[in-house]
This record gives C-alpha cells, structure tokens and sequence, in this order.
C-alpha cells in the first residue's frame, strides 16, 4: 500500500447469490484514496457504487459475497476484520454521510444528546464532550449552537440537518468520510454551501472523501480526481480536470456529453445513451459497454479489456486506447 | 389555447403538534403553500423549482385535489378541485394523473406489468375489451417491448420502471400530468431518456405538464414557463428562458448562478446567500427572503412585497428587482 493513500480497494469482487446464479456486482474494483484529497466516484443506479461503499463500511446485504480482494486502511485489511474490530472503526477511522439527513439523525433525541453520545469512546466528561459537540456545530455554522443543542433534527431546515450530519461523522476526524450524495435533497444554493463547506473541513481536518454522486458539476467543482463505475466495473479515473477535458472511455465521453447543463443551446430532445445494461449474471465476455458503444470494433465483443494509462487519465479500460491491439 | 388549469391564492396548510398540550393550547398551522396563483395552458410545460421543504409537492398534491386542508381555487377546465364533492373526485382522477417520485416503489411488487397497468382501467370500471392489446399499446406508447408486459417491478431497471409509471399516468387519457421529480436519482443518461418521453408524450397528446424538480439544468430544456418557490410562495414566474437571462427576484439569481457547472471558473460571478431558510413556523416579517438576501434594505425588513407583474407577463414579488445586470435598478 503506497504511504498517500488513506483508502486503497485492490482488485475487489463482490457478488449477490440470486435465483438463477450469481449477480457478479462488483469485478476487479481498484479504487485510490489519496490523504486528503476528494475523491468523486459517478456511475449510474446499478453500477454498483453503493455496493462499493457498504463494503468499505462493512455493512453489505447478508446475500452479498466478498469473492477476492482487499480494502486497506493504512495497514489494516477491512475485509479480513471480525464484525466488532470494524464497529471500532466505524465513527472512529472511517464516517459516512447519507443522501437524507432525516434518516440519518435520530428524531426522538436531541441533537445535543446526539452528538455527545458518539463521543463515547473519548474518556472525558459530559461538559467536555458537550463542548466539544458546540465547537463542532459552530465549524459547520449553525448559527446559536448552545441553544440549538437542545432542539431535535425536525426543528432544522434541511441545509441545517445536512450540516449536522456532516459535524457528527467528523467529530471523531476521521481518515476517510464517505459521502453518499449528500447534497441529492438540497436545493443548488444549499448545494453549493454544503460543497464549500465540505471543502473547508476537509481542509480543516486533513481527512480523505470519497464523494458518491450523478451531478457531474458538482465533481467538477469538489474533486481532485474522479472515478467513472459502468455495470459493476471501474472504467475510468484521472485527475478531475483532466477527465473533464478529455475523457477516454466512450461512456464517459456519453456521460458527460448527456449531461443538460453541458447543452449551451434550449433543446427539446436531450441527448441519451442508447441501448440496456448488461445482465450482470451471464456477463458478455468482451467489454461491459460493447453492447451500447458506438465505437465498438473487432475486438470489444470477445475480448476484455485491459486497464491501459492513457492522455491525461492515470486508468481507463478500452481497446481503442490500449496500444497493444490493433486499431 | 384556454387556460387549462388557473390557480389563484392556493394555501394549504397542516396542523403540527399534538399530545396532551394540543388540548389546552390552540392549534398551529403551517402554511406549506401560501397563496400561490399560476397557469397552464394545454401542451405546456411548467416547471416548478425550489428547495426541500418550499412546498412544491404540497403545491401538486393540492392541485390534484388531494391537498389537505387547502383553500383558494383551482380550476381544471373551469371546475374548482377544492369544492368537488367526493363522487366527482374520482372523476378528476382521469384527468389529472400523477407520476411518483420513486418509480420502483410506486409500483406493487407483486404485480406483473400487464397487472399494474390495468389497474387504472379496474379502479375507474372502464376494463377495456381486449386487454392485452391496450397494454401493448401503452407499452409501444412509452417506447417498451410488449414482452415487459410479463415483467414484475423488481426485473425493470430505473429507467423501464420510470417508463410503466408514466405509461400508468397515461393510461386513462389524462389532460393534465404532474410530474414529482421525475428524474431524482437518475444518472443522466437516463434522466434524458425519461424528459424525453414526457416530451414526446406531451407533443403527442397535447397534455398539460406540471414538473417538479430543483434540477436546474433540466428545466432549462424542458419547461417554457417555471415557477420558482420559497417558503411556500411562489417568488417569481414566467417564460423560462426570460427567467434564465434576467432573473428579476435575488433568490432566483442565487439559485441560478448556484447551479454548479464543470465549466472552469465559473464559480467568480456568483451570488452566495448567507444565512438560513427560515422555519415555516416562524415567518419572517416583511420579505420573506430578506434574511438571506444580498441586496436587502430597510424596506424589506417590514414591508412584504406585492406581487408585480413586468412588461413581459413576468410575476415577482421583490420591492428592487434586479436589472440585466445582476443588480437593484431602482
């Protein structure tokens, strides 16, 4: 494991047991989290991101099968944890933040209470840990936070318990928060001071994010590098801008050439991605994308592609670019 | 073109608190909508934006006469929802149809396909004579193989369950569709995909399309008027592309110039808001927007501004609406 890195998946393969066989969900996933960068990882519903994040937080479906592979947490494998090492990991080493900060906090306790209870590893007192809660509320600017410990998630604007949220799993600072689209339910100007505010702790605590989302220009305003998934396999990661400029795979390019905002002009018919996923339980031996890609050629329907470094991306899987075939 | 449907000072409210101090205190309300008036002509689209919470999806409910405690009117071809009786709800039921938020969970798990697209038909006892050709028609309609007919909820993927849900909306002839955030979660492939069809639908059967959404980017392609609300009110109104060049209300200039972008450098321009949105319990006086609004002055402090209409048919309510470019004219 190289010393940047505060998160590593190597070569993970995740699978369902489902009638008829196995849904191999997740295929040969590398994923680098440098120390304290954010990482944004897109892909559309079924690509297996939130896969992906249950088993960084170990919390996969009982159905689900880890087949190989590792999550290294500095020297630590995750996946070889027994449940209770990996529940004192969890708040402690690695956060998370969800889409609906109304699920997340609990509505029959105050905030207060809330956020003094996960302090319960720390041996201090119960004024310590209440100040500790202030001082975290008010990083995150809500404004009174000695009164407003006392209120209840409900009493909150959505912004607001959001912001909550995100104090609560950085209480503890964290290597690795992961951020499922957390800003999904909010409004584009609460998005945006969420992002900042996401930013600036970042900065504040030196923690690494990995940021789960569909809104491409929030990756391009939040991330240093990004990670495209397609049908349970990583496709592509680079440096954001980089990606953003000149993406490599085709799907990428579909992805980001589908995205409305990138439509300078008012049009009526957007622009889509044609054709289906595959069936991830009798996978196509060739590429995943073969079937929906319109620069298929000779080799993309028999033969896998390999991961090949190419124009400003460090990783993509596409025979056009691998200089080894034959174009 | 008549309007189709006319709303004017639409409030709906719900009663909050409860337990044993309901009995001896009066009861408090919010006002989710608070006085909302807009139109919608046949085969047009109106967008309505606006954060969590700002009352877009009580606004709909409403509107399709399953508000709960509303008053004001709304009318549907010239007969006001809110004083229907129970016998013609039913009735405006075909009408007007409504497309879920959460395509999967809208639909039973236990129902084929042909099953859940039937069931319209049952509800209102207009079964068709041959049923299996009128699912394949809706399944052709919507652009779906007619082999999906045999499909459960739990085969479709996002963007087929998206598909049967509006192919359900449509299948008793509505003139208008509400749309509940249609595309949330979608990646953006698909989200083109389902606007697509709405679109094509809309053109094909003159409806009438309400979307609700706080994606900015997509009303900008589908929607020719929008609507933007805040706490509950509608801030400012008008034809989308009008809105998009010279917003005229502060909250929507913030809005739009929110919208992250993976454009460089665009972040320079933009209008920040500090501050929180206010509780629905406690209004602010005077604009509401003003605790937030970077352009505010005494006047908005106590003065709730009226609703004004500019040269173009715009609605807004701001005492200094902003000028082509970007600041207070007045």
């Amino acid at each position: 494991m190289s010393v940047q890195n505060a998160l590593e998946v190597r070569d993970l393969n995740i699978s369902y047991k489902v009638p008829g066989g196995k849904l191999r969900a997740l295929r040969d996933i590398n994923l680098n989290v440098p120390r304290g960068e954010i990482v944004g990882l897109v892909g559309e519903s079924g690509c297996g991101k939130t896969t992906l994040m249950q088993t960084i937080l170990g919390l996969q479906s009982s159905a689900a099968v880890t087949e190989s592979g590792q999550i290294m947490l500095g020297d630590t494998d995750l996946l070889t944890l027994r449940p209770k090492q990996m529940r004192n990991l969890l708040g402690d080493r690695i956060s998370a933040v969800f889409q609906d900060p109304m699920k997340s906090l609990n509505p029959v306790l105050t905030i207060g209470r809330q956020m003094t209870d996960i302090q319960f590893r720390h041996n201090i007192s119960q004024r310590e840990k209440r100040d500790r809660a202030v001082e975290m509320l008010q990083k995150v600017r809500i404004p009174d936070p000695e009164s407003r410990l006392d209120q209840y998630a409900f009493e909150f604007s959505g912004g607001m318990r959001q912001r909550i949220a995100i104090a609560m799993a950085l209480m503890a600072e964290p290597d690795v928060l992961v951020a499922d689209e957390p800003t999904t339910a909010l409004d584009a100007t609460l998005e945006l001071t969420t992002i900042d505010l996401l930013r600036d702790l970042q900065q504040d605590i030196g923690c690494a994010i990995i940021f789960i989302t569909h809104h491409l220009g929030v990756v391009a305003e939040l991330c240093q590098s990004v990670n495209i998934m397609y049908a349970g396999e990583m496709v592509e990661s680079g440096p954001t801008r980089a990606v953003f400029d000149a993406p490599q795979h085709p799907y990428t390019e579909l992805l980001f050439n589908c995205d409305p905002a990138q439509i300078p002009e008012r049009t009526r018919h957007l622009p889509t991605i044609g054709g289906e996923l595959p069936s991830l339980i009798n996978l196509p031996p060739g590429c995943v994308f073969e079937g929906r890609c319109p620069k298929a050629f000779g080799p993309c329907a028999e033969i896998h592609p390999r991961r090949v470094q190419s124009g400003g991306s460090d990783m993509v899987k596409c025979h056009l670019r691998d200089p080894e075939v034959p174009q | 073109m008549n309007d189709l449907l006319t709303v004017r000072d639409l409030e709906s409210r719900f009663k909050v608190g409860g337990g044993l101090k309901s009995l001896f205190s009066p009861k408090t309300y919010i006002k989710a909508v608070a006085g909302v008036s807009l139109d919608l002509k046949e085969g047009q689209t109106l967008a309505i934006v606006g954060e969590s919470g700002s009352g877009k999806t009580t606004l709909a409910r409403a509107i399709a006469g399953m508000g709960e405690d509303a008053s004001g009117e709304v009318l549907f071809n010239g007969q006001n929802v809110l004083a229907l009786p129970k016998s013609d709800q039913k009735a405006l039921r075909r009408d007007v149809a409504f497309i879920f938020q959460d395509a999967v969970s809208s639909l039973s798990p236990r129902y084929t396909v042909r099953a859940l697209l039937l069931e319209p038909f049952q509800i209102h006892g207009m079964m068709p004579d041959d049923p299996d050709a009128e699912v394949t028609r809706m399944l052709t309609l919507v652009g779906l193989p007619a082999t999906m007919a045999d499909r459960r909820p739990h085969e479709l993927s996002g963007g087929q369950a998206r598909r049967v849900g509006v192919a359900r909306a449509l299948a008793l002839g509505p003139k208008l569709v509400i749309a509940d955030e249609p595309t949330a979660g979608l990646d953006v492939s698909v989200q083109g995909e389902v606007l697509n069809l709405l679109n094509d639908l809309r053109e094909k059967l003159n409806l009438a399309l309400l979307v609700i959404t706080h994606n900015l980017n997509i009303v900008r392609h589908v929607a020719d008027h929008m609507a933007i609300m805040y706490l509950g009110r509608i801030v400012e109104i008008g034809e989308t592309q009008d809105i998009f060049d010279h917003p005229k209300h502060p909250y929507t200039a913030a809005l739009l110039s929110a919208n992250p972008t993976t454009e460089v450098d665009v972040a320079d321009g933009r209008i920040r808001l500090e501050g929180e949105v206010p509780s629905l319990l406690a209004r602010p006086p005077g604009c509401e927007f003003h605790g937030r609004c970077p352009f505010a002055r005494e006047r908005c402090t106590y003065d709730p501004p009226e609703v004004r209409t500019a040269p173009d048919g715009r609605r807004f309510t701001c005492h200094f609406p902003l000028g082509p470019d970007g600041t207070p004219t007045e």
